[in-house]
């Protein structure tokens, strides 16, 4: 019974030795599969971005830069361009003040409910935003803030305060009390304490939170599209040319975008990286 | 002197004196529903070096954030010269703290450092780094005043922490558990440059620690804490050689604990006079009282008969343990576990058995017994007693005192 056992713990079924063998290939093939039908369409959209014809057609037959060259000879294009960075711009800072704010309450105060706040800072990560777009449509429209600027801004920031209040809350927490309890035996009264030490040693931390909610509210679409009243900004201007026709400059302003995105949400990662 | 309503013995436990720098008057600690501090009444003179010593748990750490405002006090009162703390912020209360680690600013350099509190009593510039320069040399940093906490070794780190409590002229300086986060040689050598300090500054101290080393090297005086209470408060010396109770014989002097009807038997001469805190006492006196026990310091046996050592006592010798300077040996005295301590020329031989050793009576201290243990003591408690330990029926004084 005994050795039945032991043996068959240390020699496993055939099947199950097949099996052994065959899953992490599989989760490697699984990978591949995801990082390909992720990779597929952005070198596609790169492509096609460097095509010298007047519409879409892969692959191209002929090369060049007409598509760049389309962007800047239009006013949609730029205007879109300045307009999405007007929006983000006061959004990342309203989500990062209030986020920051927030994450204070939550990591260092006994403040009644602050578990709460935790939570539903969180919300709108939680919610489809399709659903919440509809529900908001009703709620902008009594407050005639449908199709303004500043009810972009107030979607975008509330989009953007989960990923402060992630990060914010986490970066407070790595400084320890007793650095704050020590600068308060020194002299330092409770709200130099925050400014000179705490958010001192967070601040890596808050830049990294400012790059990402800006791209986020840069490249917010959905919110745009339902509430945003024909404000175009960059993603809306997009989704209004390819629902007209397919131009192809949206290849060139994708990829611009993509570059864009892509070094500045770099340029986050290195500053929180130094953050020691 | 003690307070009717604690349950541990505190004999020696001192009144708030009139010219006491610090005074403590009945300072309690709740969290919810667990007591932390139980009533403690404390006083420190202006210069001392005073040490709260126990064991983790017992309140030593709670009653030093208290004096820091890191903590309110749920009931009684702090004040230094007179100046009730209770009212004061942290950051009005003048008073330095050194914790065990964590405590440097990384983002400034070490002379940022050691400048802030200056900065925060916007001292004049040019009084600041002329200040800044004469901690780095008090504590023998000269020079190193640019560089970042991250560039220091521990040791360095602490002594910029030092030097930042100190340099602002605190009237009290707390430290916790400084040398907790160093290494053995180091904390040696930081011991005796906090001697020097204290000696050069004069500044009253008060230190937390759970090393009972530390404290004997340390302090002008010794508050031996445990569940929230003060045991015994004393020098290092009296603590260490006349303890008053046998919680501190055991952790203070390592010593083994027999009842004193124990010895008894062995004896036949009742009127040998043995020590206790309160002066010598005849043993038939001390036997009388049937709950009174005996601390056996470990090196108030020896094996060689000398003038004051003339006592016999056969011990079941177990095993002997060599230190270098000493020999540990560990054996049974009438069924009682004790442990000897003696140099080599001290020893007879090194038989396991049944052996002779001789006492000087003046080394065998009358100690009160442990209080029943608290729940909360059981699992670390090194108590010899036989008789099983009595579960906990001291009712928390803050509960009878509403």
């Amino acid at each position: 019974m005994n050795s039945s056992l032991s043996s068959r713990q240390a020699r496993p079924f055939p099947a199950q030795r097949v099996l052994a063998r065959l899953l992490p290939l599989l989760a490697r093939a699984a990978v591949a599969v995801i990082i390909i039908a992720l990779l597929v369409p952005v070198v596609v959209v790169i492509l096609l971005s460097f095509s010298a014809e007047s519409f879409i057609q892969f692959p191209p037959k002929a090369w060049g830069f007409r598509q760049y060259a389309a962007i800047t000879q239009s006013d949609v294009w730029i205007d879109a361009v300045l307009l999405s960075v007007k929006v983000a711009a006061p959004s990342a800072a309203i989500a990062v003040v209030v986020g920051t704010l927030a994450a204070f309450a939550i990591t260092r105060t006994s403040m009644r409910g602050r578990s709460v706040i935790q939570a539903l800072g969180l919300g709108s990560l939680i919610i489809p935003s399709s659903a919440y777009a509809v529900a908001l449509y009703g709620v902008f429209e009594k407050l005639n803030l449908l199709g303004t600027f500043w009810g972009l801004v107030a979607i975008d920031s509330m989009l953007a305060l989960p990923v402060v209040l992630l990060l914010v809350t986490a970066a407070i927490d790595q400084v320890p009390r007793q650095l704050e309890l020590t600068a308060m035996s020194l002299g330092a009264r409770r709200l130099r304490v925050g400014a000179e030490i705490t958010l001192r040693l967070v601040a890596p931390s808050l830049v990294a939170a400012t790059i990402f909610s800006f791209v986020l509210s840069f490249d917010e679409s959905v919110f745009v599209i339902f509430l945003g009243g024909g404000l175009s900004t960059l993603p809306a201007a997009i989704y209004a040319a390819v629902t007209v026709g397919l131009d192809p400059v949206i290849t060139a302003i994708a990829s611009a975008l993509m570059l864009a995105t892509g070094l500045v949400l770099a340029l986050g990662l290195i500053v929180r990286g130094k953050d020691r | 002197m003690s307070e009717p309503s604690t349950t541990h013995p505190t004999k020696r436990t001192d009144a708030p004196e009139a010219d006491g720098h610090l005074r403590l008057v009945n300072v309690t600690k709740h969290f919810g529903k667990v007591t932390a501090v139980r009533g403690i009444h404390l006083a420190v003179r202006r210069g001392e070096l005073m040490t709260l010593l126990g064991p983790s748990g017992s309140g030593k750490t709670t009653l030093l954030r208290m004096i820091a405002g890191y903590e309110t006090v749920t009931d009684g009162s702090i004040d230094v010269d007179g100046v009730d703390l209770s009212a004061l912020a942290p950051w009005l209360r003048n008073i330095g703290v050194v914790a065990q680690q964590y405590s440097l600013f990384p983002h400034l350099t070490v002379a940022k450092n050691i400048a802030y509190g200056l900065a925060k009593r916007r001292w004049p510039r040019q009084q600041r780094t002329s200040r800044v320069d004469e901690m780095l040399d008090l504590v023998r940093l000269h020079g190193l005043g640019d560089r970042f906490p991250w560039q220091l070794s521990g040791g360095q780190q602490q002594r910029v922490a030092l030097a930042r409590a100190l340099a602002f002229r605190p009237t009290l300086l707390l430290m916790d558990e400084p040398l907790g986060a160093l290494d053995r040689q180091l904390r040696v050598d930081m011991t005796e440059e906090i001697r020097r300090l204290h000696r050069e500054l004069g500044t009253t101290i008060v230190y937390v620690t759970h090393d009972r080393d530390e404290a004997l090297a340390l302090s002008d005086r010794v508050t031996v804490m445990r569940d929230g209470l003060i045991v015994e408060s004393d020098t290092p010396q009296q603590l260490f050689a006349q303890p008053a109770s046998a919680f501190v014989a055991r952790f203070f002097g390592d010593a083994r604990i027999i009842p004193t009807a124990v010895l008894a038997k062995q004896l036949v001469d009742h009127g040998v006079m043995l020590r206790s805190a309160s002066g010598p006492i005849p043993l038939g006196v001390a036997t009388q009282d049937a709950s009174s026990e005996i601390a056996i310091l470990p090196h108030a046996l020896s094996q060689v008969r000398s003038g004051n050592a003339h006592l016999e006592l056969e011990i079941d010798v177990k095993d002997y343990q060599f230190y270098g300077d000493t020999v540990r040996v560990t054996g049974l005295l009438a069924g009682y576990p004790v442990i000897a301590r003696m140099p080599q020329d001290r020893l007879s031989g090194r038989q396991i058995g049944p052996t002779r050793f001789y006492a000087d009576p003046a080394d065998l201290v009358v100690v009160h017994p442990d209080p029943p243990d608290s729940p909360a003591e059981t699992v670390s408690a090194t108590t010899q007693s036989p008789s099983g330990a009595q579960p906990n029926n001291d009712v928390p004084t803050g509960t009878r005192r509403r």
